[in-house]
């Protein structure tokens, strides 16, 4: 049952393999290329084609022919050997490299297209080539040509207009414009190499770095290639631009497929502007052929204050859309305050753009300290939308003018050598230029290193130094004013370290023997350590008053009274053989303790 | 009549300390800038008798050693005459950093940027404010100003005294010398960091590598800020924003570190 399941399943495909559907039934395809092969015998071969084989009177076919060599076959014979009623343009070549029977070889394919004039049958006939050296034959081709079909429309080659803004133009005016190469059923252009030729009284300025895309005219989309142009008429009255270029242009087969690429002229449709003349009225001295819609920025002065004599430049932009590149600024007049001179130009716009900036510089001198501003520039332009012109004069520009001592006292001097010259006016002398100075000759002051000490160590810890002496200094003055406060404290330390000094003394005569110093420093410590809690001085404790601080401590008590009363007996002889200075020094340490722990 | 801090022992063995090692101090730099001297005068020499590759030489091994205002100009004066401007300009701003009032290394950099066509550096008026005094003299007097004021303040607090009159105007004028100088510390802070173009043949690169994009190629004796560094390279902006990467050969900072 599985195997039967998998047959089913494999069936059909078995079957798609094997069948070979051909729409035509057992016709040839007339669409399908006739391909006929030179010799067949070694390198080098070639063959021909056309595609499709069957073709209409009017409508382009592809003719190839393959060269299968070692070396590129670059040149056929030109023109090919066409019969009559067969027309063959461009030769596109295109070389590759094939692996045929375990080696390279070199493939040359030459695409032609060719138009049939009329129906019938066409062969291309055999000719000869060199390949590798050697003559080889381009085997005959037939084309069979039909006639023309009556319902199919007429061959559509590549068509462009100048797309022109419908309105009036003026003299002089720069306006935008387009020029549209349209995409057609057998043809679609490629690239415009060369503007060949224009009519019509107008500047013609043009980009070659045009675009294929789709655009807009007379509300219809299109595809094909857009170039902007700019159009200045040059004449008043009524005009007819056309312009002729040469281009790239690929055909359509019937099938819509693309055939070689050749050059072709292209014609563009005539369009008419009509151009007015700039009006006489309002037109003033200042007006110096600008045409559109500019605006004056700010003028800048290069100096605020300059001396009589000296110099100074203003520079005034315009900015905006028209004829800018041919505008230019007037010269000044003479005048009382100011010589001047012709000013200079420099012009910040792309070629095809229209808007742009162009920057006046004009260069004035003032003539004596009383002039107060610039000249003022008097400017227009003319306004294609508001059909007028337009005054937009630089006002003077406010600048400070001080006398000049070293011309006034030249032009005094030279007044007096040569009085008929004193009115002519003297530039100031060039400022002196400065030169390299002479060695120093004494070092100064030698440092190892440039290096600022933000960020060195040794700064930051002397940075540090003054705020922890005021610490110190605080924590100290504190220090002595709580022992000011409670001298207790000063006083019960100075007791411990004179029981502690009074008994390593007494330690000191146990180890040598010396029974009566042993007892003398074991009493003093005894009354050091009790001092402080007696608030008396050490040497007027007697015995009573030591042990009245051991009232509860029997051991103590004892120990005390031992020591007193040897150090009382060490006077009397009698007794003194009994007396065991190591036994009693572990009592003496242990009431010792005892009292620093009070302390 | 015991003196209220300090006793009359702690005070003298304070200055025996302190004079014993000024002299040592003086001593060292004595026996230093004895030799730097006679180098300086060795170098002198020899540019007189328009040695100046052996003059060039000694004052760049004297540069090398140690520094001094003088030694810098003439190491800048003989490296403009050996046609090596950024190094001249180098030393001339260097020396500026120790001497920032000596007309003669003012009027060489004048000089030499306008020979060479090269802009007038463009300082904010903080750095411009830093130039008035050496960057020594500036961090000396702020550190005296304000710790000076800070204890003025707190050692009659500390010692349980009156403020007086003297020790209230003292502090008032050193707080005010430490406020007068941050504009000056921030300007020295902001010039430390900047730097000069050497090598005639520099170039601002996009990318801190030997295959970097060139973007422009600086004059040299141009003046840059440096902004971050990277192996061998600064990141440096020039006048008009013009920045990139420099290769540390090409390009040497005036506050040496």
């Amino acid at each position: 049952m599985r195997a039967l399941f998998l047959f089913l399943l494999i069936l059909p495909f078995s079957l798609t393999a094997q069948i070979r559907i051909t729409p035509f039934g057992n016709q040839p395809d007339p669409l399908r290329p006739r391909i006929n092969r030179g010799s067949d015998a070694g390198n080098p071969s070639a063959v021909a084609m056309f595609d499709p084989a069957t073709g209409r009177a009017g409508r382009p076919v592809d003719y190839t022919v393959m060269i299968t060599s070692n070396q590129r076959v670059s040149e056929l014979p030109s023109p090919l050997p066409a019969p009559e009623g067969l027309v063959v343009q461009g030769d596109m070549k295109n070389f590759s490299m094939q692996i045929t029977q375990n080696a390279a070889v070199q493939v040359s394919a030459h695409r032609f297209t060719i138009i049939p004039t009329r129906a019938g049958e066409f062969t291309m006939p055999a000719f000869e080539i060199e390949a590798d050296g050697v003559k080889i034959q381009v085997p005959a081709t037939v084309l069979v040509v039909e006639e023309a079909d009556p319902n199919q429309a007429p061959y559509q080659p590549v068509r462009a207009v100048i797309d022109v803004e419908d309105r009036t133009l003026f003299v002089g005016e720069t306006i935008a414009a387009r020029m549209l190469i349209f995409d057609t059923a057998d043809e679609i252009p490629q690239s415009i190499m060369h503007m060949a030729k224009t009519s019509g009284s107008v500047i013609f300025r043009h980009q070659l770095r045009a675009s294929r895309e789709s655009f807009t005219w007379q509300g219809k989309e299109y595809t094909g290639i857009v170039m902007p142009i700019q159009l200045t008429p040059l004449a008043s009255g009524e005009s007819e631009l056309n312009a002729q270029m040469l281009g790239q242009v690929q055909k359509r087969d019937m099938a819509g497929r693309g055939l070689a690429i050749y050059q072709a002229n292209i014609q563009t449709q005539s369009v008419r502007i009509k151009v007015e003349p700039l009006p006489p009225a309002g037109r003033t001295k200042s007006f110096t052929g600008g045409v559109g819609d500019f605006t004056i920025s700010q003028p800048v002065l290069s100096t605020p204050e300059v001396m009589v004599g000296e110099p100074v430049t203003l520079t005034v932009t315009l900015k905006g859309t028209g004829n800018i590149e041919g505008i230019s600024f007037p010269e000044m007049e003479k005048n009382d305050d100011w010589d001047s001179y012709p000013p200079t130009s420099e012009l910040f716009k792309n070629e095809i753009e229209l808007s742009g900036a162009k920057a006046f510089t004009y260069t004035f001198i003032p003539k004596h300290e009383n002039a107060k501003g610039t000249p003022s520039l008097p400017f227009s332009f003319f306004d294609p939308k508001k059909r007028a012109y337009v005054d937009a004069t630089v006002p003077p520009v406010p600048i400070k003018v001080n006398a000049n001592p070293a011309l006034a006292k030249a032009a005094a001097e030279d007044a007096a050598d040569n009085p008929a010259a004193s009115e002519t006016v003297l530039l100031p002398p060039d400022p002196p230029k400065p030169a390299l100075t002479g060695l120093e000759e004494k070092s100064g002051r030698w440092v190892s290193s440039l290096a600022l000490p933000f960020e060195q160590s040794w700064f930051l810890m002397l940075q540090a130094v003054p705020p922890l002496t005021l610490l110190v200094l605080w924590a100290w003055q504190r220090r002595r004013r709580y022992l000011a406060a409670n001298p207790q404290v000063l006083r019960r330390r100075l007791a411990r370290r004179a029981a502690r000094q009074h008994l390593d003394k007494a330690r000191a005569a146990v180890r040598r023997g010396d029974q009566t110093q042993f007892l003398n420093e074991g009493v003093r410590a005894l009354r050091e350590a009790v001092a402080p809690l007696d608030s008396t001085l050490p040497d007027s404790l007697v015995a009573e008053e030591v042990i009245r601080h051991f009232q509860d401590d029997a051991d103590a008590k004892e120990a005390v009274t031992r020591i007193y009363e040897a150090a009382n007996s060490a006077y009397a002889p009698v007794g003194m053989g009994t007396l065991q200075p190591v036994s009693l020094l572990s009592s003496l340490e242990s009431v010792i303790a005892k009292l620093n722990s009070k302390l | 009549m015991r003196h209220p801090f300090f006793s009359w022992g702690q005070k003298s063995l304070f200055y025996t300390v302190a004079a014993f090692c000024m002299a040592l101090v003086c001593r060292v730099q004595a026996v230093q800038s004895t030799d730097s001297d006679a180098m300086f005068q060795a170098a002198n020499d020899a540019f007189t008798k328009a040695d100046y590759g052996e003059a060039a030489y000694l004052f760049r091994e004297l540069a090398d050693e140690s520094l001094a205002p003088g030694a810098l100009h003439n190491l800048g004066n003989v490296e403009w005459r050996v046609g090596r401007p950024g190094h001249a300009i180098l030393a001339w701003e260097r020396a500026l950093t120790l001497a920032p009032t000596n007309r003669n290394t003012l009027a060489n950099l004048r000089f030499a940027r306008l020979t060479n066509q090269l802009e007038e550096p463009q300082r904010p008026w903080y750095e411009q404010y830093s130039l008035w005094l050496p960057a020594g003299i500036w961090i000396a007097v702020a550190s005296i100003g304000l710790w000076g004021g800070i204890a003025m303040l707190c050692l009659p607090r500390i010692f349980q005294r009156m403020r007086s009159a003297w020790s209230q105007a003292f502090a008032a004028i050193a707080l005010t010398a430490f406020l007068l100088t941050l504009p000056a510390l921030l300007g020295l802070w902001k010039r430390q960091h900047t730097g000069v173009v050497v090598t005639d043949d520099a170039s601002l690169l996009l990318t801190p590598t030997r295959t970097g994009e060139i973007l422009v190629k600086p004059a040299a004796g141009e003046l840059a800020q440096v902004e971050k560094v990277r192996g061998n390279y600064y990141y440096v902006r020039a006048s008009q924003d013009r920045a990139g990467w420099i290769h540390t050969r090409d390009f040497a900072l005036i506050w040496e570190k």
